[in-house]
Protein backbone atom coordinates (compact mmCIF):
# COMPACT_ATOMS: atom_id res chain seq x y z
CA UNK A 1 0.00 0.00 0.00
CA UNK A 2 1.03 3.70 -0.81
CA UNK A 3 1.54 6.26 1.76
CA UNK A 4 0.07 9.40 0.44
CA UNK A 5 2.71 11.83 0.19
CA UNK A 6 2.58 16.05 0.08
CA UNK A 7 4.40 16.89 -2.94
CA UNK A 8 4.95 20.36 -1.95
CA UNK A 9 6.16 20.52 2.03
CA UNK A 10 5.63 24.14 1.93
CA UNK A 11 1.99 24.14 1.50
CA UNK A 12 -0.67 23.74 3.96
CA UNK A 13 -2.88 20.39 4.12
CA UNK A 14 -5.28 19.56 6.12
CA UNK A 15 -8.17 16.90 5.98
CA UNK A 16 -12.13 18.41 7.27
CA UNK A 17 -12.04 16.42 10.76
CA UNK A 18 -8.59 17.45 12.18
CA UNK A 19 -9.30 21.07 10.95
CA UNK A 20 -12.36 21.15 12.43
CA UNK A 21 -11.05 20.24 15.53
CA UNK A 22 -7.37 22.24 15.67
CA UNK A 23 -7.38 25.16 13.99
CA UNK A 24 -4.14 27.34 13.08
CA UNK A 25 -4.97 29.98 16.15
CA UNK A 26 -4.90 26.95 18.19
CA UNK A 27 -1.58 25.35 16.99
CA UNK A 28 0.04 28.85 16.99
CA UNK A 29 -1.28 29.70 20.35
CA UNK A 30 0.52 26.35 21.63
CA UNK A 31 3.36 26.98 20.09
CA UNK A 32 3.71 30.32 21.18
CA UNK A 33 2.67 29.28 24.93
CA UNK A 34 5.22 27.09 24.98
CA UNK A 35 8.03 29.46 23.76
CA UNK A 36 7.16 31.60 26.54
CA UNK A 37 7.58 29.29 29.20
CA UNK A 38 10.58 27.55 28.11
CA UNK A 39 12.48 29.50 25.67
CA UNK A 40 11.69 33.13 26.81
CA UNK A 41 14.19 34.93 24.35
CA UNK A 42 12.25 37.30 22.67
CA UNK A 43 12.40 35.69 19.14
CA UNK A 44 9.69 35.62 17.66
CA UNK A 45 8.00 32.51 15.76
CA UNK A 46 7.82 33.88 12.32
CA UNK A 47 5.45 31.95 9.44
CA UNK A 48 7.70 30.49 6.82
CA UNK A 49 6.36 30.36 2.73
CA UNK A 50 8.83 27.61 2.11
CA UNK A 51 11.04 24.64 4.02
CA UNK A 52 14.76 24.85 3.30
CA UNK A 53 16.73 21.66 3.14
CA UNK A 54 18.61 21.52 6.08
CA UNK A 55 19.74 18.26 8.52
CA UNK A 56 16.52 18.02 10.61
CA UNK A 57 16.27 16.78 13.98
CA UNK A 58 12.40 15.39 14.25
CA UNK A 59 10.62 14.29 18.25
CA UNK A 60 7.31 12.65 16.90
CA UNK A 61 4.51 11.70 19.83
CA UNK A 62 1.65 9.04 18.74
CA UNK A 63 -2.01 9.47 20.02
CA UNK A 64 -3.98 6.74 20.22
CA UNK A 65 -7.62 5.88 21.60
CA UNK A 66 -10.45 8.04 19.82
CA UNK A 67 -8.30 10.14 17.52
CA UNK A 68 -5.34 7.97 16.14
CA UNK A 69 -2.41 10.57 14.86
CA UNK A 70 1.13 11.49 15.28
CA UNK A 71 2.24 15.10 16.34
CA UNK A 72 6.05 16.16 14.68
CA UNK A 73 8.35 18.60 16.37
CA UNK A 74 11.18 19.28 13.63
CA UNK A 75 13.51 22.02 13.49
CA UNK A 76 17.40 22.33 12.47
CA UNK A 77 20.22 20.52 13.87
CA UNK A 78 21.20 24.41 14.85
CA UNK A 79 17.82 25.68 16.28
CA UNK A 80 17.65 22.24 18.20
CA UNK A 81 20.99 22.77 19.86
CA UNK A 82 19.97 26.24 20.67
CA UNK A 83 16.54 24.90 22.50
CA UNK A 84 18.50 22.65 24.07
CA UNK A 85 21.06 25.18 25.71
CA UNK A 86 18.28 27.29 26.64
CA UNK A 87 16.50 24.32 28.33
CA UNK A 88 19.25 22.48 29.75
CA UNK A 89 20.83 25.91 30.90
CA UNK A 90 24.08 25.26 29.18
CA UNK A 91 26.45 26.71 26.66
CA UNK A 92 25.47 25.65 23.08
CA UNK A 93 29.28 24.41 22.92
CA UNK A 94 28.61 21.81 26.36
CA UNK A 95 25.23 20.15 24.83
CA UNK A 96 25.72 16.87 23.71
CA UNK A 97 23.56 15.03 20.98
CA UNK A 98 21.52 12.97 23.52
CA UNK A 99 20.26 16.41 25.45
CA UNK A 100 19.26 17.74 22.04
CA UNK A 101 17.06 14.68 21.30
CA UNK A 102 15.68 14.62 25.01
CA UNK A 103 14.58 18.45 24.82
CA UNK A 104 13.52 18.32 20.98
CA UNK A 105 11.58 14.94 21.94
CA UNK A 106 10.01 17.39 25.26
CA UNK A 107 9.17 20.18 23.10
CA UNK A 108 7.09 16.88 20.88
CA UNK A 109 5.54 16.15 23.85
CA UNK A 110 4.18 18.76 25.42
CA UNK A 111 2.97 20.21 22.29
CA UNK A 112 1.35 16.76 21.16
CA UNK A 113 0.10 16.89 24.99
CA UNK A 114 -1.35 20.35 24.47
CA UNK A 115 -2.34 19.25 20.74
CA UNK A 116 -4.22 16.10 22.49
CA UNK A 117 -6.73 17.73 24.56
CA UNK A 118 -8.73 19.11 21.57
CA UNK A 119 -9.21 16.36 20.26
CA UNK A 120 -11.53 13.92 20.42
CA UNK A 121 -10.82 11.29 23.95
CA UNK A 122 -10.18 9.24 25.59
CA UNK A 123 -6.52 8.83 24.23
CA UNK A 124 -3.39 8.40 25.36
CA UNK A 125 -0.31 9.84 24.14
CA UNK A 126 3.31 7.81 24.01
CA UNK A 127 6.29 8.63 24.83
CA UNK A 128 8.86 10.45 22.05
CA UNK A 129 10.50 9.25 19.31
CA UNK A 130 13.76 11.54 17.90
CA UNK A 131 15.04 11.02 14.15
CA UNK A 132 17.30 13.07 12.37
CA UNK A 133 18.01 13.50 8.55
CA UNK A 134 19.24 15.04 6.10
CA UNK A 135 16.98 17.28 4.61
CA UNK A 136 12.63 16.45 4.37
CA UNK A 137 10.72 14.98 6.66
CA UNK A 138 12.07 10.84 6.88
CA UNK A 139 9.02 9.70 9.21
CA UNK A 140 6.78 8.23 7.85
CA UNK A 141 3.82 6.11 9.16
CA UNK A 142 2.08 3.43 7.19
CA UNK A 143 -2.03 4.20 6.68
CA UNK A 144 -1.22 7.96 8.26
CA UNK A 145 -1.60 11.01 6.25
CA UNK A 146 -0.25 14.71 6.85
CA UNK A 147 -3.11 16.93 8.48
CA UNK A 148 -2.21 19.79 9.45
CA UNK A 149 1.28 21.42 9.15
CA UNK A 150 2.66 24.61 9.46
CA UNK A 151 5.94 25.64 9.38
CA UNK A 152 7.92 28.59 10.67
CA UNK A 153 11.76 30.52 11.71
CA UNK A 154 12.97 31.17 14.79
CA UNK A 155 16.53 32.63 14.54
CA UNK A 156 16.33 32.58 10.69
CA UNK A 157 15.92 28.82 11.59
CA UNK A 158 13.18 26.41 10.56
CA UNK A 159 10.70 25.56 12.61
CA UNK A 160 7.95 22.78 11.81
CA UNK A 161 4.39 21.21 13.56
CA UNK A 162 2.88 18.11 11.46
CA UNK A 163 -0.24 16.48 12.93
CA UNK A 164 -0.58 13.17 11.32
CA UNK A 165 -4.10 11.39 10.92
CA UNK A 166 -4.53 7.90 10.79
CA UNK A 167 -6.87 7.06 7.21
CA UNK A 168 -10.52 5.52 8.09
CA UNK A 169 -10.60 2.52 5.88
CA UNK A 170 -14.18 3.23 6.31
CA UNK A 171 -14.02 6.43 3.83
CA UNK B 1 34.30 28.61 58.61
CA UNK B 2 31.11 29.13 58.98
CA UNK B 3 28.09 27.20 60.11
CA UNK B 4 26.42 25.51 57.08
CA UNK B 5 22.70 25.77 56.83
CA UNK B 6 21.84 21.49 57.70
CA UNK B 7 19.57 21.69 55.14
CA UNK B 8 21.02 23.14 51.84
CA UNK B 9 24.70 22.48 53.01
CA UNK B 10 25.11 26.46 52.71
CA UNK B 11 26.94 29.00 54.28
CA UNK B 12 24.79 31.33 56.14
CA UNK B 13 23.00 34.39 53.84
CA UNK B 14 24.28 32.05 50.62
CA UNK B 15 21.33 31.69 48.26
CA UNK B 16 22.80 29.82 45.78
CA UNK B 17 22.43 26.37 44.41
CA UNK B 18 24.15 23.76 45.87
CA UNK B 19 26.87 22.27 43.92
CA UNK B 20 24.51 20.62 40.88
CA UNK B 21 23.59 16.48 41.20
CA UNK B 22 24.88 14.65 38.31
CA UNK B 23 21.35 12.68 37.31
CA UNK B 24 18.95 10.04 38.68
CA UNK B 25 19.07 7.98 42.07
CA UNK B 26 22.14 11.58 43.44
CA UNK B 27 20.39 11.43 46.91
CA UNK B 28 20.70 14.59 49.06
CA UNK B 29 21.78 14.33 52.51
CA UNK B 30 19.02 16.11 54.12
CA UNK B 31 15.44 16.22 52.91
CA UNK B 32 13.79 18.55 55.43
CA UNK B 33 13.03 20.54 52.66
CA UNK B 34 13.40 18.56 49.92
CA UNK B 35 12.10 18.60 46.21
CA UNK B 36 11.59 15.02 44.33
CA UNK B 37 11.37 15.72 40.18
CA UNK B 38 10.35 12.67 38.48
CA UNK B 39 10.26 13.05 34.49
CA UNK B 40 12.31 10.96 32.19
CA UNK B 41 12.99 14.11 29.90
CA UNK B 42 16.42 15.50 31.45
CA UNK B 43 15.46 19.30 30.15
CA UNK B 44 12.19 19.28 32.02
CA UNK B 45 13.76 17.86 35.61
CA UNK B 46 16.83 20.43 34.50
CA UNK B 47 14.33 23.38 34.31
CA UNK B 48 11.79 22.53 37.62
CA UNK B 49 15.44 21.95 39.29
CA UNK B 50 15.96 25.05 38.50
CA UNK B 51 13.14 26.88 40.07
CA UNK B 52 13.15 24.25 43.24
CA UNK B 53 16.68 25.32 44.07
CA UNK B 54 16.15 28.85 43.41
CA UNK B 55 13.34 28.99 46.58
CA UNK B 56 15.45 27.15 49.05
CA UNK B 57 15.06 23.42 47.86
CA UNK B 58 17.05 20.46 48.08
CA UNK B 59 16.29 18.64 45.15
CA UNK B 60 16.72 14.91 44.17
CA UNK B 61 15.70 13.95 40.50
CA UNK B 62 14.47 10.36 38.90
CA UNK B 63 13.98 9.35 35.36
CA UNK B 64 10.44 7.27 36.38
CA UNK B 65 8.32 6.21 39.27
CA UNK B 66 10.44 3.26 39.76
CA UNK B 67 13.62 5.39 40.28
CA UNK B 68 11.97 7.96 42.31
CA UNK B 69 10.28 4.98 45.13
CA UNK B 70 14.20 3.56 44.83
CA UNK B 71 15.41 7.27 46.06
CA UNK B 72 12.46 7.44 48.41
CA UNK B 73 13.04 3.85 49.96
CA UNK B 74 16.70 4.80 50.27
CA UNK B 75 15.96 7.54 52.53
CA UNK B 76 15.13 11.11 51.02
CA UNK B 77 11.97 11.90 51.81
CA UNK B 78 10.98 14.71 50.27
CA UNK B 79 8.16 17.69 51.06
CA UNK B 80 7.15 17.13 47.53
CA UNK B 81 7.46 15.20 44.34
CA UNK B 82 7.14 17.34 41.12
CA UNK B 83 5.64 14.31 38.75
CA UNK B 84 5.88 13.49 34.91
CA UNK B 85 2.49 11.74 33.76
CA UNK B 86 4.10 9.68 30.88
CA UNK B 87 7.19 7.67 31.89
CA UNK B 88 9.17 4.36 30.99
CA UNK B 89 9.37 2.05 33.45
CA UNK B 90 6.76 3.05 35.52
CA UNK B 91 4.52 6.14 34.92
CA UNK B 92 3.11 8.62 37.08
CA UNK B 93 -0.11 7.72 38.39
CA UNK B 94 1.21 4.18 39.70
CA UNK B 95 3.82 6.40 41.34
CA UNK B 96 1.07 8.21 42.97
CA UNK B 97 -1.15 5.35 43.43
CA UNK B 98 1.57 3.14 45.51
CA UNK B 99 3.02 6.16 47.35
CA UNK B 100 -0.41 7.04 48.56
CA UNK B 101 -0.65 3.16 49.83
CA UNK B 102 2.44 3.86 52.05
CA UNK B 103 1.68 5.03 55.23
CA UNK B 104 4.82 6.14 56.27
CA UNK B 105 5.28 8.41 52.88
CA UNK B 106 1.56 10.08 54.12
CA UNK B 107 3.19 13.30 54.51
CA UNK B 108 4.70 13.66 51.34
CA UNK B 109 3.20 16.17 49.08
CA UNK B 110 2.55 15.51 45.19
CA UNK B 111 2.23 17.61 42.58
CA UNK B 112 1.76 16.28 38.55
CA UNK B 113 3.01 18.17 36.52
CA UNK B 114 2.29 16.81 32.95
CA UNK B 115 0.85 17.82 29.51
CA UNK B 116 -1.89 15.19 30.22
CA UNK B 117 -4.16 18.25 30.27
CA UNK B 118 -7.57 15.81 29.73
CA UNK B 119 -10.13 16.39 32.47
CA UNK B 120 -10.95 13.08 33.10
CA UNK B 121 -6.98 12.28 33.71
CA UNK B 122 -6.90 15.64 35.84
CA UNK B 123 -9.69 13.54 37.94
CA UNK B 124 -8.30 10.12 37.89
CA UNK B 125 -4.66 11.71 39.20
CA UNK B 126 -6.45 13.76 41.89
CA UNK B 127 -8.52 10.50 42.86
CA UNK B 128 -5.26 8.74 43.42
CA UNK B 129 -4.46 10.71 45.78
CA UNK B 130 -2.19 13.33 43.94
CA UNK B 131 -2.48 17.03 45.40
CA UNK B 132 -2.12 19.92 42.61
CA UNK B 133 -1.87 19.55 39.28
CA UNK B 134 0.24 21.55 36.82
CA UNK B 135 -0.30 21.52 33.14
CA UNK B 136 2.65 21.59 31.19
CA UNK B 137 3.88 24.15 29.57
CA UNK B 138 4.70 25.94 32.53
CA UNK B 139 6.05 29.38 33.90
CA UNK B 140 8.09 29.38 36.89
CA UNK B 141 5.63 31.70 38.48
CA UNK B 142 3.05 28.87 37.83
CA UNK B 143 4.95 26.41 40.45
CA UNK B 144 5.79 28.87 42.92
CA UNK B 145 2.16 29.76 43.13
CA UNK B 146 1.47 26.28 43.40
CA UNK B 147 4.02 25.51 46.38
CA UNK B 148 2.40 28.72 47.85
CA UNK B 149 -0.87 27.51 47.83
CA UNK B 150 0.20 24.04 49.83
CA UNK B 151 2.29 26.07 52.05
CA UNK B 152 5.40 24.93 51.02
CA UNK B 153 7.52 27.82 49.87
CA UNK B 154 9.96 28.82 52.27
CA UNK B 155 8.95 32.21 53.93
CA UNK B 156 11.99 34.17 52.46
CA UNK B 157 11.24 33.34 48.82
CA UNK B 158 9.06 35.50 46.73
CA UNK B 159 6.74 35.02 44.09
Amino acid sequence: MSIPVQSDVSSVMETPNVAALISFEDLHAILEQVWASYLHSGDELVPLAAAPAVEQISASVSVSGAFMGHVVFATSASAATQIAAILMDLPPQEVSEDDVADCVGEMANVLGGNLKSLLPGPSVLSLPIVMSSNGGNAMRWPDATVALESELTWHGEPISVTVWAQIDPDL
Amino acid sequence: MPDLNPVSGLAPGNTAAPTPTPGPLTIPASSALGALVIDDSRAMRSILKRIMVEVGFTVAEAGNGQEALDVMSAGFIPSICLIDWNMPVMDGLEFVTLVRSQPQWRGVTLMMVTTESEHGQIVRALAAGAHEYVIKPFTPDAILDKLSLLGLLPAEASV
